[in-house]
């Protein structure tokens, strides 16, 4: 892989000087925004076939041009590769699609899926599923699909570190690329692809509680973090729903970030989403005049948890996920300086540590 | 779960049994309790997605007669229950029961794509309405995350090298799937009979 520019059409430039050999079992790495998604996307075509711009440069997949048939993606956001009703169909889609028999395909997905552990998921509905679950199931599509290449955008993003094992083990046996910000993970790789990460100490004040201001499922201070912790399936998302419904029933303001950012924007510009003190604080000043939801996953997820500091109670889902390390004491730190009292699911067990209390479903 | 291809007969009479007896109450009555005994509450719960749509339904038939307004409802509300036959049934024993009455796969797997979109929307639906405060906000959120999922749904269908291959499945009826087609079957000779006979709908 040899680019010396991607530039996409709104002239944002997607990558530059980046030459490289992928053999296997490599790990990225690299600041939110870095090209970690875009080096992905061009070795499966999605550059320049499906996102246009401007490339100057040559990519070569074991001699031949990159298409999906050699190199499978398996993207960011479980829920945005869903094609199916059900798991097992989730699953077989792709291999029939590679020409291999529904009833060979079906035999073949069932396998992996006992390998992975998770044969339990086989027959249920793709919706009824935890993002972590459909997580694992969109990685067992593409190991089943026996591709060249397996290339994973963040898939540990929404796994606890059982599962991560899990993958790893399973992935190991394939030629594969992980593009990944939880860098606990990175000795498990042969090789790491720096593209520019510097871990940035921040100072974090020390927690003052105030009073009780929440009561429900769980007791939240003023000015208190609570981690809500677990294996993927377990209920996180559910327990942080039920909290925000008491919250809405008391009719107590607060900010709710669910995994899938594009729910909480509504605005023309992340001007208009966000208060313009967060617009700093979160690092939005350069992409304050654009429409939310033209931004990467990450900075998308950005904006809804600043739009959500408007509150003095804050939900999260997963803020760390898309995000580099430095993001996550960030996080803290704006919590801590802002008083605001948050609880927050998460698989990142740093976060989790930088919390005052963890809970664990 | 009802079979795929019984869903769809049965499904299929059920609408043309409504259509032919002129809207008939009596029929729309049986097609709704039928579906009911069949779907519990599921029924309801789509039913409730649909109430603006009857609504509707019943504010502009009410121009007519209040008589014509109550037949309409009914029927278009025994129309929309039939569709919770398919709605609530296994998506790729759908496919495979239209891939049997000869259905071209490609239209086959077009139309399983949209079938899986549906209760992924509709729990987008549910999040965004937790998250957004304000009917406006809500609509548009709903809007763009719409356009969000079909842009990535096509990316997902290159990744995944979609070759217009449908997925499906499909088993021998049960007992309780000859039953429901025999229901069907009945309602339709019923339905027949009142057209055939021109038994006006207020008479039965």
């Amino acid at each position: 892989m040899s680019i010396k520019l991607f530039q996409y059409p709104n002239g944002s430039v997607g990558l530059r000087d980046f030459h490289e050999v992928f053999s296997g079992s490599e790990f990225i790495r690299g600041r939110t925004g870095s090209g970690k998604t875009t080096i992905l996307r061009m070795m499966n075509g999605l550059i320049p076939n499906f996102y246009s711009g401007e490339l100057i440069g040559r990519i070569s997949i074991c001699g031949s041009k990159p298409n999906p048939r050699d190199v499978y993606l398996v993207k960011q956001e479980p829920e945005e590769m869903v094609t199916c009703c059900k798991v097992i169909d989730e699953l077989v889609f792709p291999l029939v699609q590679r020409g291999v028999s529904l009833a060979e395909a079906k035999r073949e997905a069932e396998s992996i899926c006992e390998e992975i552990g998770i044969g339990d998921l086989l027959w249920r509905e793709v919706f009824t599923l935890s993002t972590g679950e459909l997580q694992l199931v969109e990685i067992a599509a593409g190991i089943a699909s026996s591709p060249l290449f397996l290339i994973l955008d963040e898939p540990f993003a929404h796994l606890s570190r059982r599962n991560v094992m899990r993958v790893l083990k399973m992935i190991k046996d394939y030629r594969h690329i992980v593009a990944e910000h939880r860098l606990e993970f990175e000795p498990y790789f042969d090789r790491v692809v720096d593209l520019g990460l510097e871990e940035i100490e921040v100072e974090i004040e020390k927690p003052e509680f105030g009073d009780v201001l929440y009561d429900g499922e769980l007791s939240l201070r003023e000015g208190e973090l609570i981690a809500i912790v677990g294996d993927n399936g377990a209920g996180k998302t559910t327990l942080l729903k039920e909290i925000a419904r008491d919250l809405s029933s008391k009719r107590r303001k607060f900010g709710l970030v669910l995994q899938s950012p594009p729910y909480h924007l509504c605005k023309n510009t992340v001007r208009d989403e966000v208060e313009e003190r967060f617009l700093k604080e979160f690092e939005l000043e350069s992409v304050a005049s654009r429409h939310p939801q033209s931004l990467s996953s990450g900075q998308m997820r950005r904006v809804a948890i600043a739009k959500a500091f408007s509150s003095d109670i804050v939900l999260l889902d997963e803020p760390t996920a898309g995000q580099d390390i430095n993001f996550r004491r960030k996080l803290v730190q704006l919590l801590r300086k802002y008083k605001k009292s948050a609880i927050i699911a998460t698989h990142d067990e740093e976060l989790a540590k930088l919390c005052d209390k963890v809970v664990e479903v | 779960m009802i079979e795929g291809r019984i869903c769809l007969i049965s499904v299929l009479l059920l609408s043309i049994s409504i259509y032919v007896s002129n809207f008939n109450y009596l029929i729309s009555s049986i097609v709704i309790a039928l579906v009911a005994i069949l779907m519990r509450e599921k029924v309801l719960k789509l039913l409730l997605l649909f109430v603006p749509v009857i609504f509707i339904v019943l504010i502009s038939s009410l121009l007519v007669s209040i008589e014509h307004a109550v037949i309409t409802t009914m029927a278009f509300t025994a129309l929309i229950s039939t569709g919770s036959l398919v709605y609530h049934s296994d998506k790729s024993e759908i496919a495979g029961a239209l891939l049997y009455f000869k259905i071209p796969e490609k239209i086959v797997s077009l139309l399983s794509f949209a079938v899986a979109m549906f209760p992924i929307l509709y729990n987008d639906f549910k999040n965004i309405k937790l998250v957004q405060r304000g009917y406006c906000s809500l609509v548009k959120s709903f809007i763009s995350t719409v356009i969000l999922r079909s842009l990535s749904f096509s990316e997902s269908l290159y990744i995944k090298s979609f070759n217009y291959k449908a997925v499906y499945s499909s088993r021998n009826p049960g007992k309780f799937d000859i039953i429901l087609l025999m229901l069907c079957v009945g309602i339709f000779a019923l339905s027949v009979n009142l057209k055939f006979l021109h038994v006006p709908y207020w008479s039965c």
